[in-house]
Parts: C-alpha cells; sequence; structure tokens
C-alpha cells in the first residue's frame, strides 16, 4: 500500500468514525426517540396549562417545585451529555491512534494511547471510584 | 437505602473487580504470547474492517452507559431501548469479527499468526457473547420493573462487565492491527 | 433409598454422566450431520463430552439454582441448616451455603483425593525396588506418575480450601464468606474435575507429568486433554475461592479489627489469595491453549510451519512460550500451597509456646512478600529450556532473594520458641516436624536455584527431594496439625493423643529417609519420571528405602485418619478451648452453632499476647478465655 493511499484511508476513518458514527447515531437515537443529550424536554407539566398559586406559601411550594423538576431534567441532560463527551473523546482518540500509526508511531506509544483509553473507560465508564466508596449508590 | 443491599453491594462491587483484576491477567496472559510469537511483525489484515468493528462496539460502549445512566435518571424507556440497541450492537460487533475476521485469507491453523489470531479473536468474542447475553436477561428483569433507580446492582454489573469487554478490545485492536510491520 | 436419590452429590454425579453422554452425543451427531467419517472422534467427543458433564455436574449438585433464578428475577433466601426435611448428615452432600460446611467439604474430599493421589505413588514406588519393568508398561507408569503429581496438587488445593474456609471466617468473627453461592460452586466444581483427572487415566492415560509440557503433550494419547480440562476446571475453583476470601477479609472483619490485629493465618490466606486470584489464569490460558492446539491445530507452540503459513511469512510458535505460562502460575502456586501451612505453624506455636508470637509485622508481610516476590521468579524452572540467556541471571537472583521473607518465618519462628513454656501435644509435635522439614525443602531449594548447580540437578531426584520436602513442610504436616488443634473445635470431642503421637513418630523419620533418599538418588545421577533405572547407577538400595519410607508413611497417615473418624463418632466430649487459645473461634461452644456468633466480635487488644496477664484479644458475650 502507498503513502497516499494510507492517508485516503485516514481521511476516510476520520470521516467514519466522526461524521458517519455521529450521523448513525443521530439516526439511531431518533428511532428510540433520543437526541444526543437524550431527553432535553421540560417535563410535560410545564406545557399544560397550570394555574400558578397566589397564596405566598403555596407559591413558594410550587416554585420550589418547578426548580426540582429543572434540576432534574438538567441533572438527566448533563449526565447524557458527559457519556456523549466520552464516546468523542474515545473516538477522536481512536483515529488518533489509527492515523499516528500511519506516521510511524512506536508500539509503546500505541501503547501509552491505549492505557488513556482505558483509564478513561474505567474512570467514567466503568465508576471506578465506587469500589472504594462505603456502598452509596452512586 | 437499606442497610443488607448496602453491604452486599460493597462486596458485590470488590468482588467484581477483582474478577477484573484475574481476567486481566489472561488477557495480559494473551498480549504477552502475542509479543511472544509475532514479535514486532502482524499478518496483513483489512484495515478497513478493524476500525469499523473497533467502532461498533465501542458506540456499544456508549448506549451500554446510556442504559445505565437512564436507569439512575429514571428514565425507563432509554433504559430498556438502550439496552437492546447494545446487544444489536454488540451482535454486528461479533458479525464482523465472526464474517470478515475469520473468513479472511487466515486459518486457525496457519502457523502462528493463525493462532494468535483466532486466539486474541475467539476469546475476546467468548466474552462479547457472555455480555450480550448477560444484556438480554438484565434487560427481561428491567422490562419487568425490578430495577429502581436506586437499586440495580444487576444494571451495573452487567454495564461495567461489558465496558470491561471493550476496554480489553482497546488493548487487542492495536495489538492486531497496528503495532509492529505489516507482513505479506 | 428417596434421601439417596436426593443427595445433591448423587444427582450431580448422575448430571455428569448425562452431560458427558450429551457432549459426545451432540460431537458424533455433528460429525453426521457434516458428512464426516468415521462418525466416533474420540478426542472431540471427550472434550466436550468433559465440559458439558462438568457442567451437567453443576447444573444437577444445584450449584447454579440460585443464580439460575435471580437470571429470571426470583429471589432467593438464604438457606440454613439442611435440606428441607432432610436429616442432618445430608447437608454435607449437598449445596450447603454455610462456610462450616464448606469447610468441612473441601477438607474431606481433600483427604479423599490425597488418598487417590497416595495410592497411585505407592503403585510406582513398588515399579522402582529394582531395575527393569516388573508390573507396569512404561507408559503406564508415566500415567501413574503424572497422576500422581496432579491428583496431588489438587488435594492440596483442596486441603488449603479447607482451612481457608473453615477457619478464616471464625478468625475475623465475620458471620460466613462475602459470597456463600460462589462458595459452594468453587468447592463443588472440584468433584467433577477430580473425576475427570481419574477418568483420564482410564481413557489412555498421559506420560507428560503434571507439568504438560509440549511438544509431549500435543502428542500424549487421550488422557492428555481430560487432564488439560480436569486441570482448568480445579483452576476456576482457585480463582473464585481467592476472590471470595480477599473480599470477606478486605469488608467482613469487625470495624475494631485492623489489618495488623488479625490472626496471622488470615494473613497467610491473603497472599495465597491473591496468588490465586491472578496467577490461576495463565496455567488455565496454557491448557485452553493446549486445548485448541490438540483440537482446532492452533500453532502456538509448534514450531513447524505449513504451507499456508508460508505463504503468509507467519513466525512458527514455540514451546517455551508455554513453559513461561505455566511457570507464571505454577511458581506462585507452589507458595498456593505453602503459605496457609506456614501461616498454621505461626498460629501454632504461640499456643504452645504460651509467648507472643516473634514480629508479627514482619511475618505478616513476609507472607505478602513472597506473595508478590513469587511472581517474579517463574523461569527458575527453565534454566535448560533454551529461553533466552540473558534471562537466566535476573530470575536467579530474585529466586535467592525469595528466601529473605522465608527466613523472616523462620527467625520469628525460633524467636518465638526461645523461652517459651513447651508442651508438645500432637499438634505441636506436627508444628516442629514441618519446620525441620521445610528447612530441608529451603536448603535444596538454592542449589536449584544456582544455574551452574541447576544444569545437574534439574529434572533429577534432586528436584523430586526439594518438591517434596517443601510440600510436606509447607503443607502436609501443618495441614495435620491443624486437623488435630482443630478437631475438638469441628466435632466437639477429643482425638486419641496416643494414636495422634504415632501418627507424627511414624511419618516423621520416614519422610526424612525418603526425601533424603531423593536427593541422594538424584546426586547420583538418577533422573526424575523415568520408569526404569540402570543397577550400574547404584541407587537401587536408596530406591528400596524410599519405597518402605513411602509405604510408612502410608501407614502413618491411615493411622491418622482412623483416629480421626473413630475419635469424631465416639471419642470423649472435648473442653470448650483446651489449648486455652486466644484466638476468636475458640470463644464460642464447640461444635459452633449455626450461626457462630451469638454476639458481635470487638477487638481490645493485641492477638498473640499469651502469657502477658491481663490481656485480652477479643471480647464477646460469655467473656474470653486466654492468660
Ligand atoms: C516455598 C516452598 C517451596 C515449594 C513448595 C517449592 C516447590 C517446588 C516444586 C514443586 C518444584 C518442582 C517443579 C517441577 O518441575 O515439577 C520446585 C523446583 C524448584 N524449586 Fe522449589 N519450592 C519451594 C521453595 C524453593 C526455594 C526456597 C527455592 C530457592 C531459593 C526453590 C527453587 C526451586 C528451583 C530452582 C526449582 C527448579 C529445579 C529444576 O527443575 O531444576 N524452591 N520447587
Ligand atoms: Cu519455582
Amino acid at each position: 500500500m502507498t503513502t497516499s493511499t494510507m492517508y485516503a484511508l485516514a481521511a476516510a476513518a476520520v470521516l467514519i468514525l466522526t461524521a458517519g458514527g455521529g450521523v448513525g447515531l443521530a439516526v439511531l437515537f431518533r428511532l428510540t426517540n433520543q437526541l444526543v443529550v437524550g431527553d432535553g424536554r421540560l417535563p410535560r407539566v410545564v406545557l399544560e396549562r397550570v394555574v400558578v398559586p397566589t397564596e405566598p406559601m403555596a407559591l413558594l411550594r410550587w416554585r420550589r417545585e418547578q426548580d426540582e423538576e429543572r434540576m432534574a431534567v438538567a441533572r438527566r441532560v448533563a449526565a447524557y451529555r458527559s457519556g456523549a463527551t466520552v464516546l468523542v473523546v474515545l473516538a477522536a482518540l481512536t483515529v488518533f491512534e489509527y492515523v499516528m500509526n500511519l506516521v510511524g508511531i512506536s508500539v509503546f506509544g500505541l501503547f501509552v494511547i491505549a492505557l488513556v483509553k482505558a483509564a478513561i473507560i474505567v474512570h467514567y465508564f466503568m465508576h471506578v471510584a465506587t469500589v472504594f466508596a462505603a456502598g452509596d449508590g452512586h | 437505602m437499606h442497610g443488607e443491599y448496602r453491604v452486599a453491594l460493597r462486596n458485590n462491587r470488590l468482588g467484581l473487580w477483582l474478577f477484573f483484576l484475574s481476567e486481566s491477567f489472561l488477557f495480559m496472559g494473551i498480549l504477552v504470547s502475542r509479543f511472544y510469537l509475532w514479535g514486532n511483525t502482524r499478518p496483513e489484515l483489512n484495515q478497513l474492517n478493524g476500525l469499523l468493528v473497533t467502532t461498533v462496539l465501542l458506540l456499544s460502549s456508549f448506549t451500554m452507559n446510556r442504559a445505565e445512566t437512564a436507569l439512575v435518571q429514571n428514565d425507563r424507556k432509554t433504559f430498556l431501548n438502550c439496552l437492546l440497541l447494545t446487544v444489536a450492537l454488540g451482535t454486528l460487533f461479533l458479525a464482523g469479527v465472526v464474517v470478515f475476521e475469520w473468513g479472511g485469507h487466515i486459518r486457525p491453523s496457519d502457523g502462528a499468526y493463525g493462532a494468535v489470531l483466532f486466539g486474541m479473536t475467539g476469546m475476546h468474542a467468548l466474552h462479547v457473547v457472555s455480555g450480550i447475553v448477560f444484556i438480554l436477561i438484565v434487560w427481561n428483569n428491567g422490562r419487568r420493573g425490578l430495577y429502581s433507580s436506586e437499586q440495580h446492582w444487576g444494571v451495573e454489573a452487567c454495564a461495567i462487565w461489558w465496558h470491561y469487554v471493550d476496554l480489553v478490545w482497546v488493548f487487542f485492536y492495536p495489538a492486531l492491527y497496528l503495532m509492529g510491520q505489516a507482513v505479506h | 433409598m428417596r434421601t439417596f436419590f436426593k443427595l445433591g452429590f448423587v444427582r450431580g454425579l448422575l448430571g455428569q454422566v448425562l452431560g458427558t453422554l450429551f457432549g459426545m452425543g451432540l460431537v458424533t451427531g455433528t460429525r453426521a450431520a457434516l458428512g464426516y467419517d468415521p462418525l466416533w472422534a474420540a478426542e472431540p467427543a471427550w472434550v466436550i463430552g468433559g465440559l458439558l458433564g462438568t457442567l451437567g455436574f453443576m447444573i444437577g449438585v444445584g450449584a447454579l439454582t440460585d443464580w439460575a433464578k435471580w437470571a429470571i428475577g426470583v429471589e432467593t433466601p438464604m438457606h440454613h441448616g439442611a435440606p428441607a426435611g432432610q436429616p442432618e448428615w445430608t447437608r454435607y452432600f449437598a449445596v450447603d451455603l454455610s462456610h462450616k460446611v464448606i469447610g468441612v467439604q473441601y477438607t474431606v474430599w481433600g483427604i479423599m483425593v490425597l488418598l487417590v493421589g497416595g495410592f497411585l505413588a505407592t503403585l510406582f514406588r513398588v515399579e522402582l525396588l529394582q531395575p527393569g519393568m516388573q508390573y507396569f508398561t512404561t507408559d503406564r507408569y508415566n500415567t501413574l506418575i503424572s497422576a500422581h503429581g496432579i491428583i496431588m496438587i489438587s488435594a492440596i488445593l483442596l486441603g488449603v480450601g479447607g482451612m481457608i474456609n473453615y477457619l478464616v471466617p471464625l478468625m475475623i468473627g465475620a458471620s460466613d464468606m462475602a459470597f456463600p453461592r460462589l462458595n459452594a460452586f468453587g468447592f463443588w466444581i472440584n468433584v467433577p474435575a477430580s473425576l475427570l483427572l481419574i477418568t483420564a487415566m482410564f481413557v489412555g492415560g498421559w506420560d507428560t507429568g503434571w507439568t504438560a509440557y509440549p511438544p509431549n503433550s500435543l502428542r500424549t494419547a487421550l488422557g492428555g486433554p481430560l487432564f488439560f480440562l480436569g486441570f482448568y476446571t480445579i483452576g476456576i475453583s482457585s480463582i473464585v475461592g481467592g476472590l471470595n476470601l480477599l473480599v470477606t477479609v478486605f469488608t467482613m472483619r469487625p470495624p475494631s479489627m485492623n489489618l495488623f490485629r488479625m490472626p496471622i493465618f488470615v494473613w497467610a490466606a491473603v497472599g495465597t489469595s491473591v496468588l490465586q486470584l491472578l496467577a490461576t489464569q495463565l496455567v488455565g490460558l496454557a491448557m485452553l491453549m493446549l486445548i485448541v492446539e490438540r483440537s482446532l491445530h492452533m500453532g502456538f507452540f509448534t514450531p513447524v510451519l505449513n504451507e499456508a503459513a508460508i505463504a503468509l511469512n507467519s513466525p512458527p510458535g514455540d514451546p517455551v512460550l508455554f513453559q513461561h505460562l505455566f511457570w507464571f502460575y505454577s511458581h506462585p502456586a507452589v507458595y498456593v500451597f505453602v503459605l496457609p501451612g506456614l501461616g498454621i505453624i505461626s498460629e501454632l506455636l504461640p499456643v504452645f509456646a504460651r509467648k507472643p508470637l516473634f514480629g508479627y509485622k514482619w511475618i505478616a508481610l513476609s507472607s505478602i512478600g513472597i506473595a508478590f516476590l513469587g511472581f517474579l521468579v517463574w523461569a527458575h524452572h527453565m534454566f535448560t529450556s533454551g529461553m533466552s540467556n540473558y534471562l537466566r541471571l535476573p530470575f536467579m537472583y530474585a529466586t535467592l532473594i525469595i528466601a529473605v521473607p522465608t527466613g523472616v518465618k523462620f527467625f520469628s519462628w525460633l524467636g518465638t520458641l526461645w523461652g517459651g513454656k513447651l508442651t508438645y501435644p500432637t499438634p505441636m509435635l506436627f508444628v516442629l516436624g514441618a519446620i525441620s522439614v521445610f528447612l530441608l525443602g529451603g536448603l535444596t531449594g538454592p542449589p536449584a536455584a544456582t544455574i551452574t548447580t541447576d544444569l545437574y540437578l534439574h529434572d533429577s531426584y534432586w528436584v523430586v527431594g526439594h518438591f517434596h520436602q517443601t510440600f510436606f513442610g509447607g503443607f502436609m504436616f501443618p495441614f495435620f496439625a491443624a486437623m488435630y488443634y482443630w478437631f475438638p473445635k469441628v466435632t466437639g470431642r477429643k482425638y486419641n493423643e496416643a494414636l495422634g503421637k504415632l501418627h507424627f513418630w511414624l511419618m516423621l523419620p520416614s519422610f526424612w529417609v525418603m526425601s533424603l533418599g531423593q536427593i541422594w538418588a538424584g546426586l547420583l545421577g538418577m533422573r526424575r519420571r523415568i520408569a526404569d533405572y540402570d543397577p550400574a547407577l547404584g541407587v537401587q538400595n536408596i530406591q528400596v528405602w524410599i519405597t518402605i519410607a513411602a509405604f510408612v508413611i502410608a501407614l502413618s497417615i491411615l493411622i491418622g485418619l482412623y483416629n480421626f473418624i473413630v475419635s469424631a463418632r465416639s471419642a470423649e466430649v472435648a473442653e470448650s478451648n483446651p489449648w486455652r487459645s486466644r484466638s476468636p473461634e475458640w470463644q464460642i461452644p464447640s461444635p459452633i452453632p449455626e450461626h457462630s456468633f451469638a454476639m458481635p466480635l470487638a477487638v481490645v487488644g493485641e492477638p498473640y499476647d499469651y502469657g502477658l496477664p491481663g490481656s485480652v484479644y477479643v471480647r464477646m458475650a460469655p467473656a474470653g478465655a486466654g492468660d
């Protein structure tokens, strides 16, 4: 294989992984009603016509409930987004590793990249920290 | 959280991680065999195929993570759908391995190239199969509402098991496709 | 009769037979479907049969039932006591979740396997009485020594499992192991494994020794693959057992028991478990590679290339790779076998010397040090293998360095004995015997670890003598010490002291004769694993002595077992703490009730302050003994 075809292959890889993978994912999640950042819409309650209470204590309580709902949604969006970020970083590292190999990186270098990917997976996907926590959920 | 569940959860986590440690020695042994026998060479493999299966497995790790996150966020529909997506991607990965890697010009009996290639992909594929079965079990139980956003060790175990299998591939992919000089 | 067929053990055996037949049928059916000729291919049929037979046993015995229920979302509460509607003794023949039952199961099965292995040894010892072949063909002889090796190793692993499972939860005041079902699984999988090993002898045997080196193991008879499978299966037990123990020790101690206040045996168990958890995978891999190389011709270990491989420019396989994988496990494995025994020595000495254990921390850390260093020395078994020359020296030095943590143990034992008020009941005799024998093993190791001398000693009877010394000193003698010491705890009765002493005084001198004879024969040039020898070597007298000694050892062990069995049934009831031990398990009634500790344990002092007035180790409802 000549160098130029290799670079072409690398370019194709970048395309496949980032653009292609992204589009593919978007389609997949569309099918399951999920965009990359997850179900980011506000809960249906808000969209319905609601009567805002006028009595001060009730108003306070109503506001708090509203806030909590918004926070829950925000938490959900953030959680989903962090997973997506990790995916993008891992994909980028894979492309990086592929391209670096074409450029001529050593076996040791490839191992270092793999170790970085592994560390990311262990930390973000496998929540290694929970092993050392005293067993309290998430 | 219930006290007994807490204790069990702590033990379960430690136990599963120790098992990962143990399995890592298995996979390290396989990697060492690869370097022992192949040295700084590798057989000519289809690069595109390598990238494709790697991407598919990576995506499956993402959907698995999404499933677990969704359950924690009490988003049950996403939880179940993402589990099925993970199964689909895992199966796709297996198909890629079986059809493209195993269907190529190298046979298991072809010297150290054949032996190690089939040994590495075969052992990894076995773990992928176990992961798929695990996910299906969890999906079935999830469908019946057996997991709550607080208590779902089964889901957690299944998820990190799947990520572990992906992690192994993080090392196997370069060892098979990138490291060393391709020999024609 | 109904009870009989309800026993998990019987159902397991049935399951194994059915599974094996099913596996064989599967292979034959597949061959028929693919149009292969002939239909019957013995090796794949036996390998798949052996695999599914093992699975069949586990299903039949019920070790997988709870997990299967979990998989379909059914809760399974912990069951205590005998199976519903069955008498108490049936617990021992079924999947039981109590670590005390499992510990006894391990021990009893281990002793039975030990008897089988010992029986094989007596057979080939008779053959070695004179030059020339008298009773066996060379193939039979090779099968006997190979089977003796691996069966004894599995017996030792079972004995180790028995001691650890029974003692560790009691010693740390835990209600049970962290994963009781995994614990039961870890024991029961040994049963089909033992049966596989025994079957292997009858389907052609194998002639590789327990080390299974290729290329010989790739060509040996059908017993070979069954032996690989049996070895692999034993490995599964090691891994889950080690995992379970580590989690138990790390999470189930009472908060007041910090790491340096654990009974010393627990440290030894931790060291052993780390090795079991991590190293075993490598030998499993090696066995698996042998199996697939034989069945699918995957050339990991064959340095010959077929045409397609030549066309690919593929490098060849390499038999030395197998030795690396194998010894990466099997050297650490020797510490798996002996660390618990050394722990027993450290545990018992202070009790019988009525003195604090000398250098507790050093002993504790030396177990971990040995476990760690144990990973770095494997190639001292390969000085003559043709591995790269530059590897030899580092492995020689690393091996010699292990003498340091081992020496630490020795000096601390001597320090403990020094000035103690020694008494000599049977367990103490076995402990002292163990120290003397282990010392021998420690002295015959370094010459084998030194490259220049090992080139002569390798594969000679020297090595046979060396490892029998280390195994007897590190396992057999301490194991019997433990059997006698905890006998009153487990059964609630006294063993017969006179018979116990007879057991010891027969076993110790005959062992010395046997192993020194082996060392001597080795120096004279007797090769190991060879069925015949040249009369001109001048080793026949030595062989006679070794054989006689081996028979006396066998007799002494039978006396010991007789003592255990008879005493367990009808001897006098023992006091609750006959040795005046401070350890938690002696502060509760014997035999131990289903729920071991009625009250939680609190550690209030150092574990081994024997003889210090007013010091207390643990406190519970019935205030602890100790002096
Ligand atoms: C802890 C107790 C020990 C045990 C249980 C043990 C066990 C064994 C066993 C089973 C073998 C034979 C393996 C085989 O080929 O089938 C062996 C060989 C050997 N042992 Fe040990 N050993 C112990 C201590 C030591 C020590 C302290 C040393 C050296 C400092 C040592 C050095 C060796 C060497 C170099 C060999 C290989 C000899 C040869 O095959 O040429 N061992 N040992
Ligand atoms: Cu060794």
